[in-house]
């Protein structure tokens, strides 16, 4: 028997121990020239990546914000765009409209959503669909003239820096931003740290909220001041080893440092250092920072940074304000930044609802409009999947107020429309079981016509992932969903676990999972049956996450109760299993897949399927 | 390419990279052999021929008390040749009982005349490898 790791083979026959096969690949090419290949084969057209070098340049290519689609898709790539903090400049939301317009279409179309269209996502950043590899360095043009980039969007290295979105303009403990825009400058591009055992998610934020959602980061910085020489200072508390992915949500733990914000790149700098030389590069799954604070524990996380990787003497944490922390805290306050907010310099941000976070071309090019005629132009993204117009005169809201964009994407949308997040799902996506965001679009529409919420309940989130990489951030919603299978007479269906509980704020809490593999079609039944449960049984004002948090895991089991309803689900069928689960003739066989730059097909099914 | 280097994942000097089947009728056949993505897919010569997401009936009295695993495959951790088979570790759960865990390797295919191919895997009933006879 010859074993192989979880990316490559081991092969016990030829003795050692052998690096993962994604490691031998980065140490060959990964980083900045990367992009050099990718170029030469984008002019060259797709048939020229050899076909027996597939897996290590799509693993490559994700250096470069470039994911292949999945399974039957080939030939074509999601492209993520980084956006630090999720701020867009005055300008840049027209190009990323115009991409997508151009770029981002496929052989078919998305019920819901059409063809050509924008994923904002949970983590400040922009995705696309349906790009062709052939169309890459024309879109790498356009991003770079107009100051964006796909580099180190995906891959192992520092990610898209993200906080709270309106750092700068909302009111803050700690000016966040130049700290963000320093720690991108300094490290994206940065040879000696463009090539960690995993990726590196960092979480920046300087308002009292707890936006930053700092938690679920592998680093976060959070507000804190401490008394140094007399004299207090504001700063930021160090937090590592947070994250969502595989069944092994950790929090960011407190490894007792406090850091000057023009000492953070050093601080984050030698962090992320620590990280590449110590991280696990043979196992990839257990390669996140996380288990390494989980085997070494705060003390030694911070001996070790101190001793081999900051120059400086490290100071101990500070007093943070987490106490102030309202965003997802499980309260009545929204903190979502939906709506009308005045900014510290007097003028005004609205937040729009995007559902799930996908908006069309048209729609996004739209927004840019608005922006410019009302704001700044600039647009900020979320992580909760949503778009902040900024800059907005107090005498030009009521104006933009009226637009007609704001009746799809509204200021101020029903709580089931404000708190749906999901992720990309079967639709593109080779780990999700089960299909989401249209899903999730049905779910909410028909929960707002429905079910009516308890009293005084405005803030209720839904977080529909497709499975267990949880990036819809399900542990952290009053209702988590995840992806799963079952049985529905006889037949094979989608169906989600459901999680209660979870949230943010000062004392975080992940969902417990407590319903298990109900059908999807019988979700927004046992939604509204739950709903009802907590309103007959909730203890005064009783919040949702305390009415939770005050019941044992098998009374919670017990309120789950799936049912049929007038909700149909038109994706019970094994989405995964078509090349696309909306087209007419959805057969695997019946893909376009691989096509060349023109979008014709390229004959490549292997022989025996 | 310019300076460009080549993975071609030759065996020599790869190590591990790609797998000698001893069992294929072929001698000296290689197979490259990835689990990508977080335990996505199976990768076979690069290749996605494997995908999570798919249901399995096994034969594993040892997983759960059912009489036929009703098997979701939720993430590959690693793959394995064991004669001819090729096999997957496989993390899921039984969607009759909830029973979750790893069931041991699972065969998803075959390599003959050096050539992988899948089993009928919608059809069959799987048997782990460590569970077999003689």
């Amino acid at each position: 028997m010859v074993d192989a790791g979880p990316d490559c083979l081991r092969a016990g026959l030829l003795g050692g121990c052998m690096p993962t096969d994604v490691e031998k690949w980065k140490s060959e090419i990964y980083g900045n020239e990367i992009r050099e290949h990718l170029m030469e084969f984008a002019e060259d057209g797709w048939e020229s990546i050899p076909e027996d070098e597939h897996d290590a340049w799509f693993e490559r290519f994700k250096w470069w914000g470039l994911y292949h689609q999945r399974n039957g898709q080939e030939s074509y790539f999601m492209m993520r765009i980084g956006t630090p903090n999720g701020v867009l400049e005055p300008g840049q939301t027209e190009v990323v409209a115009e991409i997508a317009d151009e770029y981002a279409r496929g052989p078919e179309t998305n019920p819901e959503f059409g063809d050509g269209y924008v994923d904002w996502t949970t983590r400040q950043s922009i995705q696309l669909h349906w790009i062709k590899l052939e169309d890459i360095p024309d879109i790498f043009e356009k991003l770079e003239a107009n100051g964006l980039s796909t580099q180190q969007a995906c891959g192992d290295s520092w990610r898209n820096i993200v906080g709270n979105p309106m750092a700068g303009k909302a009111p803050e403990f700690v000016d966040a931003l130049p700290v963000i825009q320093e720690l991108n400058e300094t490290f994206k591009g940065n040879d000696d740290h463009s090539n960690l055992p995993r990726k590196w998610k960092v979480s920046v934020t300087g308002s009292p909220d707890g936006s930053g959602q700092g938690d679920i980061n592998d680093l976060a910085l959070e507000p804190a001041s401490k008394e140094i020489d007399g004299e207090e200072v504001r700063g930021f508390n160090v937090r590592v080893g947070g994250g969502l992915s595989r069944n092994e949500p950790r929090l960011a733990r407190d490894i007792d440092v406090f850091v000057r914000p023009e000492n953070a790149a050093e601080v984050a700098g030698g962090i992320s250092a620590l990280f590449r030389e110590h991280g696990d590069r043979e196992d990839r799954y257990n390669a996140r920072i996380k288990f390494l604070v989980d085997e070494w524990g705060t003390e030694k996380m911070r001996r070790v940074l101190q001793e081999d990787f900051v120059d400086f003497e490290l100071e101990s944490a500070g007093e943070d304000i987490r106490e102030q922390y309202t965003y997802n805290a499980g309260g009545e306050e929204h903190g979502d930044l939906i709506g009308v907010h005045e900014q510290r310099d007097g003028k005004y941000y609205v937040g729009l609802n995007v559902l799930v976070g996908r908006m069309g071309a048209d729609d996004t090019l739209e927004l840019a409009d608005l922006a410019n005629e009302y704001g700044s132009g600039e647009v900020r993204i979320s992580q909760r999947q949503n778009v902040m117009i900024t800059d907005v005169a107090e005498e030009d809201l009521d104006a933009l107020l009226d637009e007609p964009l704001l009746e799809d994407y509204s200021p101020d949308p029903h709580p089931f429309m404000r708190g749906s997040v999901a992720c990309t799902g079967t639709e593109f996506c080779s780990l999700s079981i089960v299909e989401t965001k249209n899903r999730q679009v049905r779910y909410a529409r028909w929960l707002k016509e429905n079910v009516e919420l308890p009293d005084g309940v405005e803030d209720f989130h839904i977080h529909l992932s497709g499975c267990t990489a949880s990036c819809a951030q399900p542990q952290i919603a009053d209702i988590s969903l995840r992806g799963m299978k079952t049985r529905k007479d006889g037949e094979p269906v989608e169906a989600l676990d459901i999680g209660l509980g979870g949230g943010l704020g000062e004392n975080p809490q992940f969902a417990d999972w407590v319903g298990q593999r109900v059908p999807a079609d019988e979700v927004p039944g046992a939604i509204e049956n739950l709903l009802a449960t907590f309103e007959d049984n909730r203890e005064g004002s009783e919040t949702f996450r305390e009415f939770i948090a005050r019941h044992d895991e098998e009374t919670l089991e017990e309120f789950i109760e799936p049912e049929e309803t007038s909700y149909e689900d038109p994706y019970m069928h094994n989405t995964k299993m078509t090349w696309y689960p909306y087209a007419e003739d959805d057969d695997m066989d019946a893909s376009p897949a691989p096509t060349d730059g023109d979008g014709n097909s390229i004959d490549a099914t292997p022989a025996d399927d | 390419m310019g300076q460009q280097r080549r993975v071609t994942g030759a065996v020599s000097h790869c190590g591990g990279r790609l797998l000698q089947v001893a069992a294929a009728p072929t001698e000296g056949v290689s197979v490259a052999l990835r689990i990508l993505d977080d335990g996505a897919w199976l990768s076979v010569n690069d290749q996605r021929r494997v995908s999570v997401s798919e249901l399995w009936r096994l034969h594993a009295p040892e997983f759960c008390d059912c009489p036929l695993v009703d098997f979701i495959a939720e993430g590959f951790t690693e793959v394995s040749a064991d004669g001819r088979d090729v096999a997957v570790t496989t993390y899921g759960q039984c969607i009759a009982c909830g029973e979750s865990g790893v069931p041991g390797k699972l065969p998803v295919g075959y390599i003959r005349e050096g050539e992988y191919r899948n089993y009928d895997r919608e059809n069959v009933v799987i048997q782990p490898i460590s569970n077999r006879q003689g």
